[in-house]
């Protein structure tokens, strides 16, 4: 317990000493800030919705998540310094999960600067026009979730490779198929035409899983997707990190 | 029981071997040179005692506990100093040494008291603040060697712990180990012959990926001879010592402007008399006669050459 929580510590602190964090945190804020005039704008103006940051900020994650958790083992097998680490009275499932958390942590904290947005809405906006504040929190929360879910796939990523740019290509090339997935497999007509594989890549596609919680509807089965697929990447995580001991 | 024990220890890289069939132990309170060069199968024993890799066969154990099978209990009994020394880049001296104790499962209380005192033994009080990125060759290894004993460990293995240090460094840091070897036990790798000779009280040498028997190591280091030099008829002289019973060949180092000869003679016998009294009879006259014994350093050379024309093995 403390050993996991001193690697999220480090790793975390790592974040928070390099640029990126700050610049993505930066790009967020101010993407969300553009996002949210224009549909207030496109939809018809109020109420407002904190849903729109959670739109734009997934789609913002699924190219900075792997840019964050690149460095996570990559930079550790680089550096050499996996060597005092791995042979430092830790278990691969403390090492993993308190680098997992660091990932969370970070991508939740770049998202406090865009909370200014929420807090904008609720000024600006009276009685019926106001944001609904348990959508609110949950759309937060999701966000939460699918930055974690994209974290799990970028940490894997990252304990394949010693070259972070590699992690990096990986981690998006992976996110990029789930794109595709909602974008083009679920539309095409084949799909379409068979109901049994209209669920399937319905099931699989992540976006139909975070679209009920978006309208503020709560579906166990779609918090157990992604804790399953989470807890799964992170088994897949330790058992790779354990296979580059075996290999030498 | 001895504290390391390794059996048989084999490990191959691919084609590639490694170690082949290395056995050893180690007692409680040794501090054991391990010695060789490059590429000799060093550091692949160290990986594999400090539980970083996996043997290919054979077994090895620390403070009885075995290095797969309990490799925490290893882990949590071993300190351990790579030869890269890596550490990270972005933290202060402080801050790595307090996440690396709690790595180690030090408390809130114990590190506060291990933390000064690993400095403190090390040296590196002065850069306790300083980034690590930016400290000299010889402080990121002192800030290793600190890190190794944060926890008090029975077994201490250092890859290398003088590489890049500078005379003053490199006898502060042996006489660090030395006084480490009191109590705890101490493994140490190097390719320098006068750190073995320096620090060790035991030495283990090893030749792609094989560790030498001891006993060819005590016959190479107990094969002795006799220097003398002396004034006289040279040819005559080494006639008359050459005939001697126990003699194996006298070498002649320089005959201008004294004799000096060099005498290889046979383990365990003491032949200052009879040589003498051969020299005196062939018209000469000694000036100064002492024994000789190989040093460490050509016993080295000599066992690594030869082991190497019988060809060795390719070693990673």
């Amino acid at each position: 317990m403390f050993k996991t929580a001193a690697v999220c510590k480090r790793e975390t602190l790592a974040y928070f000493y390099s640029p990126i964090f700050y610049v993505a945190s930066t790009f967020i804020t101010f993407m969300i800030g553009i996002t949210i005039h224009s549909f207030i704008k496109g939809r018809g103006g109020f109420p407002a919705d904190a849903g729109y940051i959670t739109e734009m900020g997934g789609m913002l994650l699924l190219f900075i998540t792997p840019i964050l958790t690149m460095r996570l083992f990559s930079e550790e097998f680089k550096q050499g310094t996996v060597e005092t680490l791995m042979t430092a009275p830790v278990t691969d499932w403390q090492v993993v999960l308190g680098k997992y958390f660091a990932a969370v942590v970070v991508i939740s904290a770049m998202f406090i600067p865009a909370l200014i947005h929420v807090v904008v809405m609720y000024a600006i906006s009276t009685g019926a026009s106001r944001p609904d504040t348990t959508k609110t929190i949950i759309s937060l929360v999701v966000l939460v979730i699918w930055g974690g879910f994209y974290a799990a796939l970028g940490l894997l990523a990252s304990a394949l490779t010693r070259d972070q740019v590699v992690a990096a290509v990986l981690g998006l090339a992976v996110n990029f198929g789930f794109l595709i997935i909602h974008w083009v497999l679920g539309e095409t007509d084949f799909v379409k035409n068979h109901e049994s594989l209209t669920k399937a890549v319905d099931y699989v596609n992540i976006y139909s899983h975070l679209e009920p919680a978006l309208k503020g509807i709560i579906d166990t089965r779609d918090i157990i997707f992604f804790l399953g697929s989470i807890i799964f990447l992170l088994f897949v995580t330790v058992r790779v990190v354990e296979s580059r001991k075996w290999k030498g | 029981m001895p504290v390391v024990e390794v059996e048989n220890l084999t490990k191959r890289y691919g084609q590639i071997v490694g170690i082949d069939g290395v056995t050893f132990s180690v007692e409680k309170g040794e501090v054991v040179g391990l010695l060789g060069p490059n590429g000799a199968g060093k550091s692949t024993t160290m990986r594999i005692l400090t539980c970083f890799m996996p043997a290919t066969s054979g077994d090895a154990r620390v403070a009885g506990f075995d290095v797969f099978s309990q490799s925490l209990e290893v882990r949590k009994r071993v300190g351990y100093l790579p030869e890269s020394v890596p550490l990270y880049p972005e933290m202060r001296v402080i801050e790595y040494l307090n996440y690396r104790a709690t790595l180690k499962g030090l408390g809130r209380k114990e590190r506060r008291i291990r933390i000064p005192e690993a400095l403190e033994r090390t040296h590196i009080k002065e850069v306790a603040t300083r980034i690590t990125g930016q400290l000299s060759k010889g402080y990121r290894q002192r800030v290793g060697l600190a890190d190794a004993l944060l926890h008090n460990p029975e077994v201490l293995i250092f890859d290398e712990p003088t590489v890049g240090l500078d005379p003053n460094q490199i006898r502060e840091t042996r006489g660090l180990i030395r006084g480490l070897g009191q109590d705890h036990t101490v493994i140490l790798s190097t390719h320098i012959l006068p750190e073995v000779e320096a620090t060790c009280s035991r030495v283990l040498i090893m030749n792609a990926g094989v560790l030498v028997p001891q006993e060819v190591i005590d016959r190479y280091l107990r094969r002795s001879g006799l220097r003398l030099v002396l004034k006289g008829e040279v040819v005559a002289i080494q006639k008359a010592l050459n005939s001697l019973d126990g003699v194996r060949r006298v070498n002649l180092l320089s005959k201008d402007p004294l004799v000096v000869m060099e005498l290889e003679i046979a383990e365990g016998t003491d032949l200052r008399e009879a040589a003498f009294n051969r020299v005196v009879g062939a018209g000469g006259k000694i000036l100064e006669m002492r024994p000789v014994a190989l040093s460490l350093e050509e016993a080295f050379a000599r066992i690594t050459a030869t082991d190497t024309a019988a060809g060795g093995k390719e070693a990673a």
